[in-house]
């Protein structure tokens, strides 16, 4: 029994023990069992997150990796994750996660990050991204970030949010590099930073002052209206007058104005966000990232792939449309190619945690590559393809490929949270299970 | 529909009077329906109405029903309804639902929780009532009535007046864009990356979608500093009201006067000129300039910018509750209506010598307004909105199958629905004008698309030419090359789109989203079938034809028009049928027709389309989500007008639901009133000061007090001290100085006496040199 546990997975049973009675024998002998040198490390755990996004589902025999002998897999030739086959190590495949209660499109898109909860649940309806938010992200001049691509082309819906700060209340992600870039080092670049920060306060102050005078005339819908805005400044706020980042500012983003929607430009504009996203973890400027690329039935066009037909249009693909196939497969590959791009970038900055300069900003680092619906020709939400990248500062051994045999994607955000320390038995629906995927440890 | 609604709301009054016995022995839970019924019916008499209306059409009947009836899948739970077809279905799902609503979960009505998937059982259905949306409120309107509160929109129209709640409606990013530039006169592309409005029913200004939350209000700030900077550096003389010589303090006051009443609509009260002043004081250290452009970058990011007022000052000779919108509420209003953008100076004038409160000044200001070009510039802006062309400009195509839609093409099709829709409102022309006229307008590049030869001469400026149509294809609203293309697939036609916008658009008849569980396969690419032919394969399915039988035979008959709007003569060498039929036609049942020629007459001889126009003009015009009772209201005199498309604006602006709302117990009026002069430009009154008491060694000096402004309770001194004397003098002055001082520059001040005030230098002014001046002052509230 005890070596089982150990076996398993000790840490997460000690989390979880955290707030009972850790005095109890039982526990001061699972510490004795381990060196002291091990007994005195601090748990193994994630520092920072990023979650990735690309839509549409996937068609699995052509995302499926190829197990070998040995246990061990490939990313096959031609593959749709083939372009991140030099990371293979650094990966997790998980195949066969489902979500519960959501199929097709939206209901994907809404379930993905969610599990699909409401208020009474653990994760009271929000994304794991911003549940993470909350347990890490108070300490950063950025709670989180939300970083888009072409996003918003049809404002802001279920088809085209994917984090939730509650049941229903969508967190709009940011498609526009520059904006972006000005959020983060806008002070640092040019100017007194001193003064600039305390005519921004007072601007603020007053803005504060005006909307708590306005809200007392108003009846309850419009007063609900300014509450949001209320809400809104305390953001703004907190990250134009945060601590100053220790970091000189990079390059502004090499992105012309005017072209955020600009299908053609998705690509640049991806990597743009991805260098920010790197940046800003890499200068902790946040702990927690999301990049949503398009939106679940997003028609962008990979003219730049030599195709005609919209992304949606081709997820649609059946296997008698062979033309329709490989043009799906070059675009997903076109978004594995971006994910193994973030994955060198991140490889490519020195881990901010390590006092000797050992390690690389991978290491701490959780990377969820998501999707929101499995099999994109049927509209279901089963075997849904999910990738997390990285050691995630110990909590997961990548390397692997796991089919989980049609278990509750639930599990995976709760994985996701305990990687932080968040002692989470359920996420989203607790009809859909409680606990870790305790594989991916 | 209006018919059948009253008929089942009778059949429903009638059942509670025989104390629901139209259920008994039918539903094990019978015997309580009569009183469940009786007992919301009495409190609010609408409820039926309103369930009928807002849940059982809309999805109760149509997706809920599928798997929640006595055999469904969810026929073991408590929500258990009957179809239409079974006698007394209205007051047995009525209870039904009802009951469901009086269930309390943690303060939440289980009515509300199931559907929208937040109920920690769950939901096998799914979340078909998402939170936030206008579904997800009417379920929470119904429980309110069912737990005795009426409140919220009537199902049936009440006679009368439509009048709306009080509101504060957040500019969209047109207006706000419009607005921008015309108060500050500089480029607006700082503004073109805003997180985009929330859409509602197609249109980005519904009063109830437009916040501002987390990402916008940081693009907001980062917009406003652009923009507070592009403006002192490039249009600073234009804006200031003070020559280069008088750039100070006292000018940045007057500023924040003249520039505050015109960004925010309305005349600042004291206490804005106190807070846009502490902003001027603390970013004027880096020089006047960079005073005044702080003072524009929190003017933008101020709610009394950001958000036009419609709150208005209670009138209760008008009626109990009545709120009615103040002069300034009433420029604004009209001024965002017609042109989309803030107050002129004539409007703002009008509005501060009252005249818009009275019939002869609303009136002359309303035509005045109408006739303007700017008003053009809205109704194609409406008419984008209301017919999706917006997306003309983004909308991926296929551009091996679509070569020829260019990025020309794309714009030379925006050129021509405008100057059509410009024509059509120029010259009185109604919705069934619109649809059946072959007048055009085509340049070279649409020519060319259409293989329609051009006359010889007479195009405008971007090459247009008038054209007839009749003897081609083409003509017509329905035919527009950018309607055909927004409403179309990357690759090909889309009956589903064509016949969805149709359904939606024209007619006013929403259909909801595809449900979640529902899976089925599109119809793929096959060479073998016409389009046509694979839609029909697909409606086949019963859960897709629910919906799709009221979209795709109306889309079938645009079938002669390819994915950009081009004619053809067959589908991929598949012979075309367009013949369609609009299914469940208000008040006229299954209508067929054939084509586009065919559709565009049978929705010209009919009112509702017409209705429908009027609609989606008040849903833009005034910020309403459904518009249908203010319909209701403004029929006759959209009737009156000819049923012009042009007077639709007119029309709304002139019936009293425009300047009057309904508000609430404890609301508070509207900041946006009092009185304002047009202002002048006298020179600053010397205030006399006949003794100023001096200290030693100031006696020498020469005073001077200016009262630069004077805004009744509150005004600003300056005084200008000069030295005539052949040596340094380290001065000090006793002045008349009443009130509470808010703020003093180039001085620092103690009291005297009662409204006697000494002024002392500050470090680099305490001493003036032989010959030399300096000045200082303040503002001070009495």
């Amino acid at each position: 029994m005890l070596s089982r546990m150990k076996g398993v997975s000790r840490r997460t049973f000690l989390a979880g023990l955290g707030a009972s009675a850790v005095a109890g024998p039982f526990a001061r002998l699972l510490a004795g069992a381990a060196s002291p040198a091990r007994a005195a490390a601090p748990p193994a755990r994630a520092k920072r997150l990023l979650v990735l996004f690309s839509p549409n589902g996937t068609i699995h025999a052509h995302w499926r990796p190829t197990r070998t002998a040995g246990g061990g897999f490939e990313l096959g030739a031609g593959s749709i994750l083939e372009p991140l086959a030099a990371h293979r190590e650094r990966l997790l495949v998980l195949d066969g996660l489902d979500f519960r209660n959501a199929t097709n499109h939206e209901g994907g898109m809404a379930a993905m990050l969610t599990g699909g909860g409401g208020l009474q649940t653990e994760s009271r309806g929000m994304s794991v991204d911003q549940v993470v938010k909350g347990a890490i992200g108070g300490s950063s001049r950025f709670p989180s970030l939300e970083l888009g691509v072409q996003t918003s082309a049809w404002g802001g819906g279920v088809q085209t949010r994917m984090c939730y700060s509650g049941p229903g209340a969508f967190v709009t992600p940011d498609d526009d590099p520059r904006h972006v870039f000005d959020r983060l080092f806008g002070d640092v670049v040019g100017g007194d930073a001193a003064k600039l920060r305390a005519r921004r306060k007072s601007v603020l102050d007053l803005v504060n002052g005006e909307l708590v005078d306005l809200h007392g005339r108003l009846g309850r819908a419009e007063q609900l209206k300014l509450e949001a805005h209320l809400e809104a400044l305390r953001d703004v706020e907190k990250g134009v007058l945060g601590e100053l980042t220790a970091c000189d500012a990079p390059a502004a983003p090499d992105v012309p104005a005017g072209s955020t929607y600009d299908n053609d430009r998705f690509p640049d504009l991806t990597r743009a966000q991805m260098r920010l996203a790197a940046t800003a973890l890499s200068c902790g400027l946040t702990k927690v990232v999301s990049l949503q690329m398009a939106h679940t039935i997003a028609p962008t066009v990979f003219t730049w792939e030599g195709l005609g037909d919209g992304h949606h249009s081709l997820s649609h693909s059946g296997d008698g449309d062979a033309h329709g196939v490989a043009g799906f497969v070059a675009a997903e590959r076109w978004f594995a190619a971006q994910v193994a791009f973030m994955t060198e970038l991140l490889l490519s900055y020195p881990d901010p945690d390590a006092p000797d300069g050992d390690g690389t900003l991978l290491d701490g680092t959780l990377v969820l590559w998501a999707k929101e619906m499995g099999d994109s020709r049927l509209h279901v939400c089963t075997s849904v393809p999910m990738v997390l990248i990285g050691p995630a500062g110990g909590a997961l051994r990548p390397g692997r490929y796991l089919d989980l045999g049609g278990r509750s994607h639930s599990h995976l955000l709760v994985s996701v949270c305990q990687a932080f320390g968040i002692p989470m038995q359920t996420f989203g629906d607790p009809e859909n299970g409680s606990g870790p995927l305790s594989e991916l440890a | 529909m209006t018919r059948r609604r009253r008929s089942a709301l009778a059949l429903l009054v009638a059942a509670v009077a025989l104390g629901g016995g139209a259920c008994a022995g039918a539903d094990d839970a019978g015997s309580g329906d009569g009183a469940l019924l009786e007992g919301i019916v009495g409190a609010c008499p609408d409820a039926a109405a309103f369930f009928e209306e807002r849940l059982w059409r809309p999805i109760l009947s149509t997706k809920c029903v599928a798997c929640h009836h006595e055999d469904g899948l969810a026929g073991h739970t408590r929500l258990v309804l009957w179809d239409e077809t079974r006698e007394g279905w209205l007051e047995h799902d009525f209870a039904a639902v009802a009951r469901l609503a009086t269930e309390d979960v943690d303060g939440t009505p289980l009515l509300l929780l199931k559907p929208s998937g937040l109920d920690p059982r769950g939901h096998t259905g799914g979340a078909l009532v998402q939170a936030g949306t206008a579904l997800y409120a009417d379920f929470a309107a119904f429980a309110q009535k069912v737990a005795g509160d009426c409140g919220g929109a009537p199902a049936v129209c009440e006679a009368g007046p439509v009048l709306g709640a009080r509101l504060l409606r957040r500019l969209d990013h047109t207006e706000l864009r419009n607005t921008v530039r015309d108060l500050l006169g500089v480029d607006v592309a700082v503004l073109d990356g805003l997180a985009p409005d929330e859409v509602e029913d197609g249109y980005t200004n519904n009063a109830a979608a437009l916040t501002v939350k987390g990402l916008l209000a940081d693009q907001y700030r980062e917009a406003a500093e652009a923009l507070g900077a592009a403006a002192v550096a490039e249009r600073l003389d234009a804006l200031v009201p003070c020559g280069p010589a008088a750039r100070d303090r006292t000018c940045a006051v007057g500023f924040i006067a003249d520039f505050g009443l015109r960004a925010f609509r309305r005349p600042l009260t004291d206490e804005d000129i106190g807070r846009y002043l502490a902003i001027y004081d603390l970013a004027a250290e880096d020089g006047f300039g960079s005073g005044i452009a702080w003072v524009i970058t929190a003017m933008l990011q101020s709610p009394g910018f950001l958000y036009r007022s419609e709150l208005g000052k209670r009138d209760e000779a008008a009626g109990d509750g009545v709120f009615a919108l103040t002069d300034w509420e009433i420029a604004t209003a009209l001024s965002y209506l017609f042109w989309g953008t803030t107050p002129d100076e004539a409007l703002l004038e009008a509005a501060g010598r009252g005249e818009l409160a009275t019939e002869a000044g609303f009136s002359r200001e309303l035509a005045r307004l109408a006739a303007d070009p700017r008003a053009e510039a809205t109704m194609a802006r409406f008419a984008e909105q209301w017919l999706g062309t917006g997306r003309l400009a983004f909308v991926a195509r296929d551009p091996v199958a679509y070569e020829a839609l260019t990025p020309a093409v794309r714009e030379a099709m925006a050129g021509q629905m405008a100057r059509v829709m410009e024509a059509a409102y120029a010259d009185g022309e109604t919705l069934a004008d619109l649809l059946l006229s072959r007048r055009s307008f085509l340049d070279p590049e649409l020519a060319a698309l259409y293989g329609v030869t051009l006359p010889e001469g007479g195009g405008d400026a971007a090459g247009f030419v008038p054209v007839d149509l009749s003897e081609s294809a083409y003509g017509g609203l329905l035919r527009l090359g950018s309607v055909l293309t927004v409403h179309a697939l990357p690759a090909s036609s889309s009956p589903i789109h064509r016949g969805k916008f149709v359904r939606e658009r024209l007619l006013c008849v929403d259909l909801q989203p595809p449900p979640p569980g529902l899976v089925a396969d599109p119809p793929s690419a096959d060479p073998t079938k016409s389009t046509r032919e694979r839609y029909e394969a697909h409606a086949t399915d019963e859960r897709c034809a629910t919906c799709h039988h009221l979209m795709d035979p109306i889309g079938f008959g645009f079938e002669r028009f390819d994915g950009i709007g081009r004619w053809r003569a067959d589908d991929g060498g598949h012979a075309i049928d367009d013949a369609g039929v609009v299914r469940e036609m208000p008040d006229a049942g299954d209508v067929p027709f054939t084509g586009v020629e065919g559709l565009s007459e049978l929705l010209a001889g009919s009112d509702v389309a017409a209705r429908c126009y009027l609609r989606q003009w008040v849903r833009f015009g005034t910020g309403a989500r459904d518009g249908a009772c203010q319909v209701d209201a403004l029929w006759a005199g959209f009737e009156a007008a000819g049923g012009a498309l042009a007077a639709a604006p007119r029309v709304i602006a002139e019936a009293p639901g425009f300047t009057r709302r309904r508000g609430g117990v404890g609301e508070m009026d509207t900041l946006a009133d009092g009185v304002w002069s047009v202002p002048e430009d006298p020179p600053d009154p010397v205030v006399t000061e006949p003794d100023p008491t001096v200290g030693a060694g100031s006696d020498a000096l020469t005073v001077t007090v200016h009262e630069t402004t004077n805004w009744g309770s509150g005004y600003c001194r300056q005084v200008e001290v000069q030295n005539p004397t052949g040596g340094t003098v380290t001065w000090e002055l006793v002045l008349d100085a009443p009130g509470s001082l808010t703020t003093v520059w180039n001085a620092v001040s103690d009291d005297v006496s009662e409204g006697r005030r000494r002024f002392r230098g500050e470090a680099w002014n305490a001493q003036v040199q032989a010959e030399r001046g300096t000045s200082f002052g303040w503002c001070a509230n009495l």
